[in-house]
């Protein structure tokens, strides 16, 4: 996995997707930004993602909160400020046991993000409601910092059409190839992979366009 | 009361929603405290919410607070609210309406910020001929019996792989090593791909 992601997870990942909620089963949204955001405890949070096998409804719900996730520091005052207490307290003992001068202006008294999950997104650069024009098919995304890109094209029935090569550019045009293959009117589905060398990779949520 | 502590300046007043918003059922707290918390969810819930809905933002600000004021009512007062309890019943509220809105399909009729209509959070993720949207909606439902019958380690990694976390979030959310959660991907895809077959998809 740390390497290209094998060519047909984006077909699962869509077709998993296409399973959408049909608003009858319950949801609690709360617990759920709880476990995604992380202040339940591991073996609550593995209880509410196990729980989104069975239930689409709290699938959706999981995917919205991933989307809609708020600027990180905002959210996490009180876990924070708990971290930041047990830095202060760390720091006491230290001046303590072993005097001041160990302790420089340098330090870091941040407190540690205490929720791991990533809160970059790449999102669609596209303007609302664009139809991809034929002559110029080129998507385009707002990336994030330091990352090279690779660009999965899909046909709304998830044929995956091409996979690009790994580019820091923040856009990607279709092949001569892809374009013949693709209905006048029809839709394609697009997703953009960030991988930020010695961290971590970003995926897009799945876009979608007409083509013209 | 809430509806005065939510509205903007210069904006319309709106109605209460329902008699326990009404100003004589909030508890002790001082008028100062709800001005402070009213200012806070309305924060909350912009931050989080969509283009597309922000006209809606004060009245999923002012049904965000009712849930609080209800909660600090039960809790006499004495219930503290963080900053990340306010985001959290925020994003609640947001949810609520934007999954009210999908199952009645509504459709804003102001257009949206640049950008936002291809990741409208509701938005179905493909709209092909009804043909392959039931295709894939098959290979959808196959997945998630297959899931059901995997090894659970397996499965709480392999899904939300494939709700499109990446391994190391994956791997944090779940509070395992990221060594052992990409094993377990690796692993629960060879499962999932074979229990498709098995059912007669191809992965």
């Amino acid at each position: 996995m740390s390497g290209k992601e094998p060519e047909d997870v984006a077909r699962l990942r869509a077709a998993f997707e296409s399973i959408e909620g049909d608003g009858q089963q319950r949801v609690d949204a709360e617990r759920i930004f709880e476990a995604l955001h992380g202040t339940l405890d591991p073996e609550d949070r593995r209880a509410v993602v196990d729980e989104l096998v069975s239930n689409s409804d709290a699938a959706e719900v999981w995917r919205l909160a991933r989307e809609m996730d708020p600027e990180p520091g905002e959210q996490r005052s009180e876990p924070a400020r708990n971290w930041r207490w047990l830095a202060v307290a760390a720091g006491v003992v230290l001046a303590v046991g072993i005097g001041w001068q160990f302790i420089g202006p340098g330090r870091d008294t941040t407190a540690p993000v205490y929720r791991g999950v990533e809160s970059r997104s790449i999102t669609s650069a596209l303007p609302p409601e664009a139809t991809l024009p034929r002559a110029q098919p080129v998507l385009r995304w707002n990336g994030v910092p330091g990352a090279r890109y690779r660009v999965r094209v899909l046909t709304s029935d998830l044929e995956v059409l091409e996979v690009s090569a790994e580019s820091d550019v923040v856009e990607y045009r279709l092949s001569d190839e892809t374009m013949r293959r693709i209905a006048a009117g029809s839709y394609i589905l697009w997703q953009v992979e960030g991988r930020i060398p010695g961290d971590t990779v970003i995926v897009s949520p799945t876009f979608r366009v007409r083509v013209d | 009361m809430l509806s005065r502590l939510m509205s903007e300046p210069g904006a319309p007043g709106k109605p209460d929603f329902s008699p326990v918003l009404a100003a004589d059922a909030v508890p002790a707290p001082s008028e100062s405290r709800w001005v402070e918390l009213a200012a806070m969810m309305a924060r909350a819930v912009r931050r989080q919410c969509p283009a597309w809905l922000a006209d809606q933002a004060q009245d999923i600000a002012q049904a965000a607070l009712a849930k609080v004021v209800a909660l600090d009512k039960t809790a006499e007062g004495k219930r503290p609210f963080t900053t990340f309890y306010l985001h959290k019943v925020a994003h609640s509220a947001l949810v609520d309406e934007i999954r009210r809105r999908k199952r009645r399909q509504e459709v804003s009729l102001e257009a949206p910020a640049e950008g936002e209509e291809e990741t409208r959070p509701f938005e179905p993720k493909a709209h092909g001929d009804p043909e392959s949207h039931a295709s894939y909606r098959q290979l959808g439902l196959a997945i998630r019996a297959c899931l059901a019958a995997a090894n659970r380690d397996r499965r709480l990694a392999l899904v939300l792989f494939l709700q499109g976390h990446s391994v190391p979030e994956a791997a944090r959310i779940l509070g395992w090593d990221v060594k052992r959660t990409e094993n377990l991907v690796y692993r629960g895809l060879a499962d999932l791909r074979q229990c498709l077959l098995n059912k007669g998809h191809r992965p």
